[in-house]
């Protein structure tokens, strides 16, 4: 990790270790089925050596979807927190280093998504739009940004002051360059944080939706377990094996996401204590 | 008199991806209670890194060995935390760069800083004091000034403010990088005089400068620092007479108003500096020895030089 | 007052004063705006010409505007009144065209060095950008070529060129800032104290390939700088400023050897007795001026020509010429 310059702490090594046993997990959903137990005709069969942790309502085994949902789960992270974050960092950079009225413009526009409840929101457009994955990422996607876009709007306007820029304009450089050769290189620090951090907001999000019966039932992630085991009456079986397991993910690997984000956003902000402190 | 701070051995290695800087090469110096130390020589030859060294403030990439005593307790090996809270109560550092001013608070915050987290002082004393400093520097308005932030003010008034910030508190060593750049002869007067009563209230000072005159009349020994290495180390008065080492001797002569004579040759590489004598290449009383063996720091009725000349 | 005797002889470097001006600025004002009243006006009504070839010093006291001033010719900020030209062409009334090659022909070296070049930037990065920008290199070869023999000259080599800005010392960046500059051989370099960090054998150094670039390509330079003695040493004219305005202009020889204006003198030696300049009406030397009339505190003096391209505000040059 020296290489990067950048030495994780114990804490962002959790995280990390927390993260790659999620990238492990969706590895070896991608082994040949049957690897881990074969689907058995018995419902809520208790975990035992053929079924690590044993099955569900319909006989499936629990292991086996659970490594299906990690790869639901992770890319439905992954994605929404790619959408949400390009959508913050396009308007931050934009509104911070353009100021003036289009500053006020995106600066309300970005307001509003941040007062209106982004919960019910998500939840009504997720059942206006249908079940699908796409759906999910979507709204995701479009609910999740004002928060970057707040923070980098604030860095980039520190960095629009900051002299190196008014430079640049002597030399004749133009605006578009400015903000995509100079200004996001200087955010890219956050932006890097943020992004971590969404993944995880996403993964808890995707679980809420599915787990209310929004996700996309074609491909089940751990939130739609959740949410089978709630509909199907696991609960009242007491199958904790159905339940406890996609729980424990869940939290997990947003745990894992939120500690190296949290880990990431401390660092820029002892960086930026002085900008371009060089002495 | 006491050593306020020894420096014993220093070497500072910066690791970078395709190359090791050397910035610091076996620095031994001492800075004595109540005195002014004045440090001068080549710019990059590692100045800066001197004073960041003594502050723990180098880079992560930075790779130091050797001892800085304060007190008999190596402030390099110790704990970070209670170095950085040593430090902070007992030394206060005046930096090169504007970049260490912070461009969102106002300058008087920044002033008062130190005294404000070290030695309890008041918001309104604070501002005070800071309004006092500038007004004592010669600033125009010094309730306008202290209320600006970075960018409102002209370089000068920052340099001013940073001046400020190193004397605001008190302090038993004050460390400077250079105080008058960007001034004009008055204003260094006034900072000259205010550096001077402080002086008088803390213990010692370390001024790094490029401002011969001013290190002339300020300080009372000199360190002339070349390529990470200390050349020489002399009382003021000598130094000026009659410089040792054949860098200062240059050096003086490359004066403005002696005639505005470069040293010839490259500024040396600190990646691949010159094997021997670090100044051989640009070097006029060069010897075969020079170009191999590195000469020692001997010291020699009151002075120190490092140069095969003396030896 | 008997030492203030106008002298204009004619030196070598005044043939310079013939040619027309490349830049300059007429009657320029600029108010910022603070929690003040009416905002501080850090310059009223300054005027100043570069000419080709010319190695131009602007001297002055720490907030007199040099700054400011330089800022508004190089057309980094706009003035708020009074009119900058380049050539014959008033910079406010320039197309998107002439304005390209205004910024590629008139380069600015900043006060600051450390906060001038993108942090996350390589230096060498940094000096190849105006190149960039201006299409100046054709190939990577080119562009390598230009930016090395640029940081030669001011002695940076290729492993400092590799490096970011905070890996730098204050003078390696001072004279990375300068190499941005130079790199596109512009007519007219605007550099603001571009040596206050670099020890006397570099600062002689770096004054020599400034002058030697400057000779070989026939650039202007306006050199803002408060050694007086090095711009005694290399300036062809000077320049004067106290308050925001120019008080006294002339060839270097002349402005030197024999200072008209009292606040040139006092500057000259060092001993300026009081501190508060006068920001009101009349002249802003007046609270401490030794020669002081009536008339001064009553309006501020014009520009009076003493002689060839040798001007000072003064009301003692009022009468005679
Ligand atoms: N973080 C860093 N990484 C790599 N090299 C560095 C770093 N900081 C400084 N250096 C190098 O170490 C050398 C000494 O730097 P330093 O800042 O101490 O110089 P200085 O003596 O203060 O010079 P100046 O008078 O120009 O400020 C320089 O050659 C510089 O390039
Ligand atoms: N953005 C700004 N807002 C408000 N005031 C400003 C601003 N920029 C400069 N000033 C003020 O204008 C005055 C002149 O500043 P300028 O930077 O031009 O001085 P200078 O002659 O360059 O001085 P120095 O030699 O110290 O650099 C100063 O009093 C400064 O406080
Ligand atoms: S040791 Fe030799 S090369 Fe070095 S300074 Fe002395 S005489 Fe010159
Ligand atoms: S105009 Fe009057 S006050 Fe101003 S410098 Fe001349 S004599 Fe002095
Ligand atoms: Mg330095
Ligand atoms: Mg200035």
């Amino acid at each position: 990790m020296k290489r990067f310059g950048y030495s994780p702490t114990g804490v962002e090594w959790a995280g990390i270790a927390l993260i790659l046993a999620v990238f492990a997990m969706t590895l070896m959903s991608f082994l040949p089925g049957g690897c881990f137990g074969m689907p058995s005709s018995i419902p809520y069969l208790p975990p035992s050596s053929s079924n690590f942790l044993g099955t569900n309502d319909i006989g499936d085994d629990v292991l086996a979807i659970l490594l299906q949902g990690s790869r639901v789960s992770l890319s439905i992270g992954l994605l929404g927190a790619t959408v949400s974050t390009l959508f913050g960092t396009v308007i931050g950079v934009f509104a911070g280093f353009m100021g003036g009225t289009v500053d006020e413009a995106l600066g309300s526009i970005t307001d509003f998504f941040l007062v209106v409840p982004a919960l019910p929101l998500m939840i009504l457009l997720a059942a206006y739009l249908g079940p699908s994955f796409m759906n999910v990422v979507m709204v995701i996607g479009l609910l999740w940004w004002p928060t970057t876009a707040r923070m980098v709007r604030a860095r980039a306007r520190q960095i629009r002051g900051s002299p190196f820029i008014e430079g640049l304009m002597g030399v004749g450089a133009r605006k578009p360059y400015i903000m995509f050769r100079h200004v996001l290189p200087n955010v890219w620090g956050i932006v890097l944080a943020r992004f971590v951090l969404a993944v995880s907001s996403s993964i808890l999000l995707e679980a809420g939706l599915s787990f209310i019966g929004l996700g996309d039932p074609q491909n089940p992630s751990w939130g739609m377990m959740l949410h089978f085991a709630m509909t199907r009456g696991a609960l009242l079986h007491g199958a904790w094996w159905t339940f406890v397991p996609p729980g424990i993910c869940i939290s997990f690997s947003s745990l894992g996401f939120i500690l190296i984000g949290m880990g990431m956003e401390s660092r820029y902000r002892s960086s930026t204590k002085s900008i371009g402190d060089v002495s | 008199m006491g050593k306020i701070i020894e420096i014993r051995d220093l070497c500072v290695d910066f690791e970078m991806q395709q190359m090791r800087v050397s910035a610091l090469n076996g620095v031994n110096l001492e800075l004595q209670r109540g005195e002014v130390l004045g440090v001068l020589g080549e710019s990059g030859s590692g100045k800066t890194v001197l004073l960041n060294s003594v502050f723990r403030l180098l880079p992560e990439n930075a790779r130091s060995s050797g001892e800085i005593l304060y007190c008999g307790n190596d402030i390099l090996s110790m704990d970070r935390k209670r170095a950085m809270q040593l430090i902070g109560r007992h030394f206060s550092l005046i930096p090169q760069g504007f970049g260490s001013l912070n461009p969102f608070l106002k300058c008087w915050l920044q002033i008062s800083e130190r005294p404000m987290e070290h030695f309890n002082m008041g918001k309104e004393e604070g501002y005070g004091t800071a309004v006092r400093l500038l007004g004592d520097m010669g600033i125009e308005s010094p309730e306008k000034a202290a209320r600006s932030y970075r960018h409102q003010l002209s370089g000068g008034m920052l340099q001013r403010a940073l001046v400020a910030m190193g004397i605001s508190g008190k302090s038993e060593a004050v460390f400077v990088d250079e105080p008058t750049k960007g001034l004009d002869e008055r204003k260094k007067r006034l900072v000259i005089d205010l550096l001077q009563l402080a002086k008088q209230r803390t213990g010692a000072m370390m001024i790094v400068s490029h401002d011969l005159c001013f290190l002339k009349e300020v300080s009372d020994r000199v360190c002339v620092m070349y390529c990470g290495e200390v050349v020489e180390i002399s009382k003021t008065r000598d130094f000026f007479a009659s410089p040792k080492h054949p860098y200062s001797w240059a050096l003086l002569e490359s004066l403005p108003s002696r005639g505005l004579k470069p040293i010839e040759g490259e500024n040396p590489s600190m990646v691949s500096p010159p094997p021997g004598c670090r100044f051989n290449p640009r070097c006029s009383h060069r010897s075969v020895r020079c170009l191999d063996e590195r000469p020692p720091l001997a010291e020699i009725d009151g002075f120190k030089v490092r140069c095969f000349k003396y030896v | 007052m008997k030492q203030l005797s106008p002298k204009s002889y004619e030196t070598p470097s005044q043939r310079l004063l013939d040619s027309a001006p490349l830049l300059g600025c007429r009657d320029v004002v600029k108010i910022f705006k603070s929690y003040l009243k009416g905002g501080f006006t850090a310059l009223a009504g300054a005027s100043i010409s570069i000419r080709r070839g010319e190695l131009l010093a602007l001297i002055g006291e720490s907030g007199s505007g040099k700054t400011t001033l330089a800022k508004i010719l190089a057309g980094l900020i706009q003035p708020t009144s009074g009119e900058v030209f380049f050539g014959d062409k008033p910079l406010a009334k320039m197309g998107s065209k002439d304005l390209l090659h205004f910024r590629r022909k008139v380069q600015f070296v900043p006060q600051y060095p450390d906060l001038a070049l993108d942090p996350t930037w390589y230096i060498y990065d940094s000096i190849a950008e105006p190149l960039r920008i201006h299409k100046e290199a054709r190939t990577r070869e080119e562009e390598l070529e230009k930016v090395r023999s640029v940081s030669s000259r001011v002695g940076l080599g290729l492993d400092q060129l590799r490096r970011k800005p905070r890996d730098l010392s204050g003078g390696e960046l001072q004279r990375a800032v300068l190499a941005k500059a130079m790199v596109l051989s512009p007519d007219v370099v605007i550099a603001d104290e571009p040596t206050s960090m670099l020890d006397p054998s570099t600062q002689a150094k770096i004054v020599h390939q400034l002058l030697e670039a400057k000779k070989e390509n026939g650039f202007a330079v306006l050199f803002v700088t408060h050694d007086l003695s090095l711009a005694e040493a290399i300036s062809n004219r000077v320049c004067v400023m106290l308050g925001g305005s120019i008080v006294e202009s002339g060839a270097a020889s002349d402005v030197f050897s024999s200072p008209l204006h009292p606040y040139t003198l006092s500057l000259l030696s060092g001993s300026a007795s009081g501190l508060e300049m006068n920001r009101g009406t009349g002249c802003p030397f007046y609270s401490q001026c030794d020669a002081r009339m009536g008339a001064c505190s009553k309006s501020s003096p014009p520009e009076f020509m003493t002689g060839k391209a040798r001007s000072v505000r003064c009301w003692l040059f009022g009468q005679d010429y």
